[in-house]
């Protein structure tokens, strides 16, 4: 029985980024990282919770897409891809770097997971887990090899049913380098010897997502059954996910911009404001915007602004790199009107705000650059929980994190929240799942 | 010298005269027969001893001649002479007395006594070993049958054969799936008016010549047919019966909706203030008027309609020497105690024989049914039109009435929700606007010819084919809460069983001095089809226009499967003197769903009687009337389902977008317009047949002329090597795959008793009582499982599986320390609940029916009680009550609970719990979705399972004749549920469904119904 690889690929990609911005890892996400809040008991829908006893729907609907509808998919399409004839390597390539960011995405949740006895039902019916290390390394491997195996001018690969560049096969070369890039910052707290990749990628920067035309995501034309998945989470209304106080804190002590577009007032309010994990809001609390949540709004997997918050503090901490606040304060400058452009702020409030007494801040002068850097790229995720989780425990060790978060209102005390535990259907089928298993305190292993 | 005895000659049961027994001198031809008062006189000869009493249906009496001139008898009855016929697998009629196996035979009385339109329903409490529960009240809605306990780990339901054709049964299989209707079992379509007889086969070597599709037994009907000999006939039967609620929910009145004992028009509770404490002040009802507040105790209650039925039959019968025929034309029409529920249906079959020549004979039998049904209510959780959680979520304060005659803006069109926040739907919008409703055509016949070339060999073809097609469909009318922008399902669906049995018969009487013979050699094609089209169409641009051209996005799934079956089978039957009896059969199947190398599998059964009380005949031991014992074994093996060995990729038109749909994104999304998955579960190519190894012991026993009489049955049944889907490591890319595994036991006990304390000339008191327990046991799962998870329902309640236990309900239990205390948290005062607990067996322990019949002359009173004890039993109905402070319990003072329980101070170190729960904390934790126990009850209920009294006017009555009988009957079921430890609901509830595995689950089911009603039968 034999598919063409597009076809499950285009499964795999659609049930991915269905999953990235749904119940599971939008909202649940977004409620655990602090990004969103639910607002209590004011909330129609969610009501008060201890936020902290996870769904095991919620873990269990992830698992199932990094390692069965999204992730093996891909994996029968790098088969069939690999095996078609013509030879498509190009598809080959094109779905392991999909699988690569999909399963950095689910380390980054999970820790250590299977990867070399994953996908093999024959040989393992019970995957081992690997070390999260080890994990990332062979992602990089991974992505080297699909890097090797694209060849531009070839054109046989997913085209059509490439719904992220089209088929242009530069841009999953840039693509392949910008994962690995990612990757790479993601380890060289533990493993300081990563510098070294990460100086010589940002010295090639065209080698990387270099513009905002080359950024990652899915665009949605609004068309039944082509609507961004928030739009049909909220049905094109929002009345009951509320603004996060520390994200409106920081927001509108600069005067951002972006407030108008991340958040919608209740009438009548003047400001803009947020409400800690859990507390309940109240009828001055601002929803999210039904801008986040509209039709024809793309889902944003890798940015052209993260891509120059993650150079700004390359050079700004010196990684790889000799340090140097001025290149960063420039790439910091640029991710931010990056950043302004993609969510398209008022360009008189982008104007106000990049001018002299607005909100920008000069990291050349300014006490602690890292942190202003780190909190603007957790800012730019709001709406991308997954990546603003991963960007808050990789900003610092553990008390330095930025932003700084306290255990949401009403969740069980002691630790924050580092990572998801396993699932129960893993639990229940691998015996060879970590021993003891994971909990949800416990830090991963890039998490310092 | 001569001289005359006279005597009078009585049946030992009931004393009165026995005409016509022929008395006999021993050693010579000289003798008489009694009169009609059971005298006689005879002239003997000093030489004779003894005089003999024969009579057919009596024990054959010698008595020895005295001095005196006077010998009268009493005869006993012979049981086995009264030749009880059972028809068994195949068709084939057996003598009951020659069976190595039980069987339950119900006749047409004990089926249409107390009608059912569910004919299936007649058969609870009636038979020993044999479960039969309603799932739900949904008018024609589906009910299971269990055999001596579940074999399978997929579950299974019995093998139902019409007249020699095996017919398809469908079950609505309900759970969490989407649309949560109960849409009845396709068995369920016939007439009870044309059924002659319906035998349960039980147990393996009973149903081995079927082979595996009767692993879960067999139920083997035969329908009227025109009696030869009776004149021509026209039968009417007609009944009219009503139905309400038999159990509804206990209510507070005392509370409004609202939060912590304020009032909030948002909340459909009962958290609010006390009613008789805001008298002082209004508040805004759901039409934006400000009322006082008042509590509508019958606001539930006033909901339902009084359901009716009316069910007519009329056939005609008749017979000449060489054909006979009875055609019958059935209707049954009913309205639902939900309102808008109605249900149709119409049977018209026909039996029709024809002798061409003595060895020469054919029949045919076949029915058409059409069924409409209307309104069909949707149950259970996370569903738009759940009814029952609508209607029992209702705040006390909501007038019915003014709900009813507001849930529409007739102007705008749209719905006048329940609260602002236009998240609870109105009921009535729902019943009246988002129907669901199904329609059948099916046609059922057989054809069979025989043929006797000499009078020991027959040969035999049975043909037969059973065909419907159904059309479902579901509508959500836009302006509906959770799906605003309306949709539509329709399902079509395709059934085609068609099956061949030939048969030849040879039968020896004669070969070997006492030995009676009987072979029997067949082969049998079964071909199954299934088709099923289901189109669901969303967003709909013109109000309540449902096709596909108003939808903006339709997705069409269809499933085609089709699978075929040969066997080969044969069977011996040996008996010696009418009281030694041994069967030995076999059949090999071929069946296309497993691997070639695989395919072909056999079983055996052996299976033998002996009537012991043929052998102690002369012993005189007058109180046993009757013995036998039986033991049987059997091995049968079954298939699997269709298309279960390739690996195939699917196509696949939806992803999973949680809190929106399982199904939701539908391709083509975008540029993408095709996708394709690999498959979810692992196909396995090399499968083997599942194996069940059974046997049985039994023993029939009659004491003291019949007046006692015990049926009791031990067996044991093991089924190995289940085909099943076992979990896998979701990182292996699959999430299960297909293994034989598994090993599931059900050993128990069946006791029919059957009392007869009194009997007299006029009047007659029967009891029986029908007592089985089965004991179900998980031998083993795949190597290193030891759970399995069966079906499961919301938040972690599931049916599971587990090593060493039968199966069970599994979900969050309260941790209790080592003295079963509830541990506490200090820091708010709930008991805390650990996930993944078992909570217990959802199979009853035993179950008991008792039916106590009593006959005066014409009259029949008889009242049947059904026992189930043991078992557990959750309750997503009260849990919603309780935790939305609407259930009687949760009203009251509601003064600050401080749960009995203890503290953890450290480990292994306890103190009294202190900490005080407000009410309306209390009942909240208690409910809430993820603490299972909380609502977890005994399942054990007794109940008054149905009451029918009928009056025959005596035949003298007709002088005329043009009438020949008439017969009144009231009848009742499912009357009186005269104990449970559930409150709120019917303990029988579920909502898993017929077709599932599961049971003892039940989230907002439409409650069961008592119907009473009155029977008129006539005959021309």
């Amino acid at each position: 029985e034999k598919v063409e690889a597009k076809l499950l690929f285009g499964y795999a990609v659609t049930a991915w980024d269905v999953s990235k911005n749904s119940g599971d890892n939008y909202i649940a996400l977004g409620f655990l990282g602090q990004t969103l809040s639910s607002g209590g008991d004011f909330s129609e829908n969610w009501g008060s919770s201890n936020l902290y006893n996870i769904s095991t729907n919620i873990i269990g609907n992830g698992w199932k897409v990094y390692y069965s509808t999204a992730g093996f998919n891909l994996k029968q399409a790098i088969k069939a891809a690999e095996s078609a004839k013509p030879v498509n390597n190009n598809g080959a390539a094109q779905c392991k770097i999909i699988l690569a960011q999909l399963l950095f995405e689910g380390t980054t949740l999970f820790g250590d997971v299977p990867y070399s006895q994953a996908f093999d039902i024959n040989q393992f019916p019970y995957p081992k887990y690997d070390a999260q290390k080890d994990v990332l390394e062979s992602l990089l491997k991974l992505l080297d090899e699909a890097n090797a195996q694209i060849d531009v001018a070839n054109t046989t690969k997913i085209a059509d049913y490439d719904i992220f560049y089209g088929g242009v096969m530069a841009n999953w070369k840039k693509l392949a380098n910008s994962i690995k890039f990612k990757i790479l910052m993601t380890m060289v707290d533990k493993d300081p010897s990563k510098a070294a990749a990460i100086g010589a990628l940002v010295q090639a920067p065209a080698t990387m997502i270099a513009s905002p035309a080359d950024n990652f995501r899915v665009l949605y034309s609004g068309n039944t059954n082509n609507e961004n998945p928030k739009f049909r989470l909220f049905g094109g209304q929002n009345p009951f996910t509320y603004a996060n106080k520390t994200v409106t804190d920081w927001m509108v002590r600069k005067n951002d911009p972006r407030l108008p577009k991340y958040f919608d007032r209740p009438a009548g309010e003047t400001n803009y404001i947020g409400v800690p994990a859990n507390v309940d809001a109240d009828e001055h609390t601002s929803l999210i915007s039904t801008y986040l949540y509209r039709k024809t709004a793309p889902s944003l997997i890798f940015s052209f602004q993260e891509m120059l918050f993650l150079q700004a503090e390359v050079y700004a901490r010196g990684i790889g790199v000799p340090k140097n606040l001025t290149t960063a304060n420039t790439l910091y400058k640029n991710a931010l009107q990056a950043a302004f452009t993609f969510y398209e702020a008022d360009p008189a409030k982008v104007s106000a705000y990049m001018t002299p007494g607005g909100g920008l801040v000069d990291l050349t002068t300014a006490a602690d650059p890292v942190k202003e850097i780190h909190m603007e790229q957790w800012i730019d995720m709001m709406d991308r929980p997954l990546e603003a989780f991963l960007q808050w425990r990789r900003s610092g060790p553990d008390g330095s994190e930025v932003p700084l978060l306290t255990v949401p209102f009403g969740a069980t005390a002691g630790p924050l929240f580092r990572r998801l535990p396993l699932s129960d259907d893993e639990i229940r089928a691998n015996p060879n799942i970590p021993n003891p298993q994971p909990k949800y305190t416990d830090k991963v292993w890039f998490d310092l | 010298q001569d001289r005359t005895i006279t005597g009078t000659v009585t049946g030992k049961d009931d004393g009165l005269p026995v005409p016509g027994v022929s008395v006999k001198i021993v050693g010579t031809q000289n003798g008489t027969s009694t009169d009609a008062n059971g005298k006689y006189a005879l002239k003997i000869s000093s030489g004779a001893a003894s005089i003999e009493f024969s009579s057919i249906g009596y024990l054959t009496q010698t008595i020895a001649v005295g001095s005196g001139n006077v010998v009268n008898a009493a005869l006993a009855t012979d049981a086995q002479q009264l030749g009880e016929v059972v028809v068994t697998a195949l068709g084939i009629s057996r003598e009951k007395k020659s069976l190595g196996y039980s069987a339950t035979t119900l006749k047409s009385e004990d089926l249409t006594k107390a009608r059912e339109t569910n004919v299936l329903n007649s058969l609870a409490g009636k038979a020993a070993g044999v479960r039969v529960n309603a799932q739900s009240g949904t008018l024609g809605g589906a009910s299971k049958v269990v055999i001596r306990g579940v074999n399978s780990l997929d579950g299974g339901y019995p093998l139902y054969v019409i007249d020699g054709l095996t017919v398809t049964e469908s079950n609505a299989v309900g759970g969490t799936t989407a649309t949560n209707v109960d849409f009845g079992n396709r068995i369920g379509d016939l007439s009870s008016d044309d059924i002659e007889s319906m035998t349960v086969l039980k147990g393996a070597a009973a149903t081995a010549l079927y082979g595996a599709r009767a692993r879960d037994g067999a139920i083997i009907i035969t329908t009227k047919r025109g009696k030869k000999g009776a004149p021509s006939s026209i039968d009417i039967n007609s009944s009219f019966r009503f139905e309400n609620p038999l159990v509804l929910p206990e209510l507070q009145n005392e509370y409004a909706q609202g939060n912590k004992g304020v009032y909030q028009l948002t909340a459909t509770n009962g958290w609010g203030p006390r009613i008789s404490d805001v008298q002082n002040q209004t508040f805004p009802n759901f039409l934006g008027n400000q009322v006082t507040l008042q509590a509508y105790p019958d606001n539930v209650k006033d909901f339902f309609n009084t359901g009716t039925a009316i069910m007519n039959n009329i056939s005609f019968a008749g017979a000449g020497d060489n054909s006979d025929y009875r055609v019958s034309f059935s209707s049954a029409n009913e309205k639902g105690i939900i309102p808008q529920s109605t249900l149709d249906r119409y049977t018209l079959s026909l039996n029709a024989g024809k002798e061409f020549s003595p060895k020469l004979s054919s029949r045919f039998t076949g029915s058409y049914t059409n069924l409409k049904a209307d309104g069909r209510p949707a149950q259970s959780s996370n569903n738009t039109n759940a009814i029952v959680s609508t209607i029992y979520g209702l705040p006390r304060t909501i007038d019915i009435n003014l709900l009813k005659n507001n849930f529409e803006d007739k102007e705008a069109g749209t719905q006048i929700f329940l609260s602002p926040n236009r998240n609870g739907n109105n009921p009535y919008w729902v019943m009246e606007y988002n129907r669901n409703s199904n329609s059948v055509d099916r046609f059922t016949g057989t054809y069979n010819l025989t043929y006797k070339p000499l009078d020991w060999i027959t040969i035999s073809n049975n043909f037969g084919a059973d065909i419907y097609t159904e059309k479902r469909q579901l509508l959500v009318r836009k302006g509906t809460a959770g799906f605003l922008q309306g949709k539509f399902t329709n399902f079509d669906l395709l059934s085609k069983q068609i099956n061949d049995d030939l048969i030849a018969t040879l039968e020896q009487n004669n070969l070997v001095k006492d030995f009676k013979f009987k072979l029997i050699v067949g082969g049998n094609i079964n071909q199954r089809l299934n088709q099923s089209t289901n189109i669901e169409a969303v967003g709909l641009t013109v109000d309540q226009l449902y096709n596909y051209t108003n939808a903006s996005s339709k997705n069409p799934t269809s499933i085609y499967t089709q699978r075929r079956l040969l066997g080969l089978y044969s069977a011996l039957s040996v008996n010696y003197k009418d009281y030694l009896y041994l069967d030995v059969t076999g059949r090999n199947d071929w069946t296309s769903t497993l691997p070639i190398a695989n395919r072909s599998y056999f079983y055996p059964s052996v299976s033998g009687a002996f009537i012991f009380s043929e052998l102690l005949k002369d012993k005189n031991m007058d109180w046993l009337s009757y013995g036998k014992i039986r033991a049987s074994w059997a091995s049968v093996g079954s298939d699997l389902e269709a298309y279960k060995l390739d690996y195939q990729y699917d196509p696949i038109s939806t992803v999973f977008l949680q809190y929106v749909s399982s199904t939701a994104v539908v391709f083509p999304a975008g540029p993408i317009s095709t996708a394709f998955t690999a498959p979810k579960i692992l196909p396995n190519p090399e499968l083997k047949p599942q194996k069940q190894n059974s046997y049985e012991l039994g023993t029939e026993l009659k004491f003291l002329h019949n007046r006692i009489g015990i049926d009791f049955a031990f067996y044991n049944n093991l089924t190995k090597d289940q085909l099943i889907p076992i979990d896998v490591p979701i990182a292996t890319g699959y999430f299960a795959k297909y293994v034989n595994a598994g090993a599931i036991r059900n050993k128990g006990i069946e006791v029919a008793l059957n009392l007869v304390p009194v009997k007299t000339k006029d009047f007659d008191w029967n009891i029986d009582f029908n007592f089985g327990k089965n004991k179900q046991t998980v031998d083993e799962l795949a190597p290193g499982l030891i759970q399995y998870s069966l079906a499961s329902g919301y938040s972690g309640l599931s049916i599971k599986a587990e090593v060493g236990e039968p199966f069970g309900l599994y979900g969050s239990k309260w941790l209790r320390d080592d003295n079963g205390n509830f541990i506490i948290d200090e820091d708010n005062g709930q008991k805390i609940a650990k996930t993944n607990q078992r909570l217990g067996n959802i199979y009853a322990d035993w179950t008991l029916g008792i039916n106590n019949s009593f006959n005066y002359k014409g009259f029949n009173l008889s009242a049947l009680i059904d026992i189930r004890k043991g078992g557990v039993f959750y309750s997503g109905t009260v849990a919603n009550l309780r935790g939305g402070g609407l259930a009687k319990e949760t009203g009251g003072d509601r003064a600050p609970i401080v749960v009995p329980g203890v503290n953890l101070v450290s480990p292994g170190q306890y103190k009294p719990n202190t900490t005080p729960m407000t009410a309306q904390d209390y009942w909240v934790w208690e409910s809430s979705t993820t603490n299972t126990e909380g609502n977890v009850f005994d399942a054990g209920f007794v109940k008054l399972r149905e009451v029918s009294l009928s009056y025959v006017i005596p035949s003298k009555v007709f002088k005329s004749g043009f009438i020949r009988g008439i017969q009144l009957g009231v009848e009742g079921r499912n009357l009186w549920l005269i104990k449970s430890h559930v409150p709120h609901v019917d303990p029988e509830l579920n909502f898993f469904g017929a077709g599932s595995v599961g049971e003892g689950v039940e989230f907002n089911s439409i409650p069961t119904t008592r119907s009473f009603g009155m029977n008129l039968r006539l005959t021309l």
